[in-house]
């Protein structure tokens, strides 16, 4: 009997303002969205007793991408808490989520606050410029960074280039995920991208280092997105229908680099998602929405695989046309526009979306019939954190 | 009619073996200034003396069957072009376009090196051709291995 993630639910939601250089603060953005969850869950802030990031405050990283420490929105919302945890490495940005389940399950705390905010747009400058600035390497980062594949679009493009040659894979396919992104943030009010975008458009779309073009890429903006976990025995005081966590999945069952991986089809996504499945019964055929990781979109291709939704290698053709992740779909994908679109809040706003989709929110982008389950997957490349959700304790 | 496909601002791009690359500097380590700090004559990968693997990136212990009597040894310096692509975006401005790749060595094709391939035209780059090492300088004395394509 799987118990840790299961003893626990999602009991509130909450979403910044989201968009380009918005110019807050990082904490001032963090305390809306934390706001807005608490009192979604229907609790007060004495009731947090927990506090939970990724990555926090602190780590050495571009400006604009670790939003602010635990102890900083612990002091500034005068939380009294029982357990708080930041950290980095673990199943991805999806690592907060799955340490509240944790801490909640093990009775360390009862209603944690998750959180995870960016400012990247406000910080960007000079066209990133500033990512290559650091002179010196240390750790795995050297490996790459030091002959001159000086950020994650060369890791990406060199992982597409590879998926192509080996599996047949097109742009025209590959367009499909930016293409279905932009049509589902067209009705999503938040979304920062939400002009027309055709499948010519992708192919004539400025290259950035190829075969990625500005498309595959995902757009650096300011938001934060909070969370409420608790532990099921509250489900019933919930104010809306709790969204109970079946199952997670954090492994790392491959080396972990960029550049050692097997084959571009067996990065830690893979693993995470496998993880997930070996933890519940439910299967692949019973998951009615995918809000999957797409900083670059080869990603979601790869969460397609992963997941079971196709075979390995053959998510080309899976996507090919658009239809089968399009709103109307067989599994509809990234229904609010994706980080491609709606602006990459960094993992946490695929977990947001699929909270809204089971809980019947998503108004103009709601996935019609069935929405009982849904997966989200976090992170690519050397990163992986899956998730699977339902409305309703199960 | 539609507008030129995104890659067709890549025709005609040569990349010559440049005279150096402004490169991020490896902090000193024991386990890798042998890799990073040669002569730049021939490349050098950690070799293990009990069963003769190659591990890397490299450290202080065998990958393959750990054990800790691991040393640097000369490679053929030839391999296979596994993944490229060609940088347009100036990441790092007044950076020509160039081409980051990632090249499977003979002697043990799961060591992959990420690397720039020189020396080549755009429209030759194939997955799968042969390549071999050349080193160009890198920041602080830094050699950095580079493959070319066999001819």
């Amino acid at each position: 009997m799987i118990r840790g993630e299961r003893d626990t639910y999602i009991r509130g939601i909450g979403q910044s303002q989201v968009g380009r250089r918005v110019g807050r603060s990082d904490l001032d953005l963090t305390v809306e969205a934390s706001l807005m969850a608490i009192e979604d869950a229907g609790l007060t802030p004495a009731d947090i007793d927990g506090v939970a990031t990724y990555p926090g405050g602190g780590l050495a990283a571009t400006p604009g991408f670790t939003g602010p420490g635990a102890p900083d929105v612990q002091d500034a919302l005068r939380l009294k808490v029982d357990w708080l945890s930041a950290n980095s490495e673990g199943g991805a940005q999806l690592s907060c989520l799955v340490n509240a389940c944790i801490a909640v399950s093990a009775g360390l705390a009862k209603n944690v606050l998750v959180y995870r905010t960016v400012t990247e747009s406000t910080n960007q400058i000079g066209g990133r410029g500033a990512a290559v600035s650091n002179p010196t390497v240390g750790s795995q980062m050297q490996w790459t960074l030091v002959p001159g594949a000086l950020a994650a679009p060369h890791w990406f493009a060199m992982m597409t280039n590879r998926y192509m040659t080996q599996y047949g894979l097109t742009r025209e396919q590959l367009g499909q995920i930016p293409v279905n992104a932009r049509r589902n943030a067209q009705l999503n009010p938040n979304a920062v991208y939400t002009d027309d975008m055709s499948l010519d458009d992708y192919l004539s779309a400025r290259l950035i280092t190829s075969p990625l073009c500005l498309y595959d890429c995902d757009v650096p903006c300011d938001g934060s997105t909070a969370f409420i976990v608790s532990h099921v025995d509250s489900a019933k005081d919930a104010k809306k229908t709790p969204v109970h966590v079946n199952a997670v999945g954090t492994a790392y069952r491959t080396r972990n680099s960029w550049d050692q991986y097997e084959s571009p089809t067996r990065t830690a996504v893979k693993y995470a998602a496998e993880m997930m499945w070996e933890r519940t019964d439910l299967r692949p055929a019973d998951v009615d929405v995918a809000e999957i990781y797409d900083g670059f979109s080869i990603i979601t291709l790869q969460w397609l695989e992963a997941l079971g939704f196709c075979g390995e290698g053959e998510g080309g053709s899976f996507v090919e046309g658009g239809k089968r992740i399009a709103l109307d779909g067989e599994i509809p994908v990234n229904t609010h526009g994706g980080q491609l679109s709606a602006g990459r809040l960094h993992g946490l706003g695929f977990v947001h979306e699929a909270v809204v989709q089971l809980r019947g929110e998503g108004g103009a982008r709601q996935k019609q019939g069935r929405h009982e389950v849904a997966v989200a997957g976090n992170g690519g490349g050397t990163f992986g954190g899956a998730m699977l959700l339902t409305a309703g304790v199960r | 009619m539609s507008a030129a496909r995104s890659e067709s601002v890549l025709e005609g791009l040569r990349f010559a073996i440049p005279d150096s690359f402004p490169s991020f500097t490896p902090i000193q380590s024991p386990d890798t200034d042998f890799y990073w700090r040669g002569d730049g004559t021939a490349l050098r990968m950690l070799t293990c003396n009990a069963c003769g693997k190659i591990t890397h990136p490299p450290g202080p212990v065998c990958g393959y069957c750990y054990s800790r009597d691991v040393a640097p040894k000369q490679v053929s310096g030839r391999g296979t072009l596994y993944a490229w692509t060609v940088n347009v975006q100036p990441f790092v401005p007044g950076l020509d376009p160039y081409c980051p790749a990632m090249v499977t060595l003979d002697e043990q094709d799961d060591v992959k090196i990420t690397t720039q391939l020189v020396d080549v035209n755009n429209d030759e780059i194939e997955v799968g051709m042969p390549v071999e090492v050349v080193f160009v300088n890198g920041s602080d004395g830094v050699k950095l291995p580079f493959f070319r394509p066999v001819r």
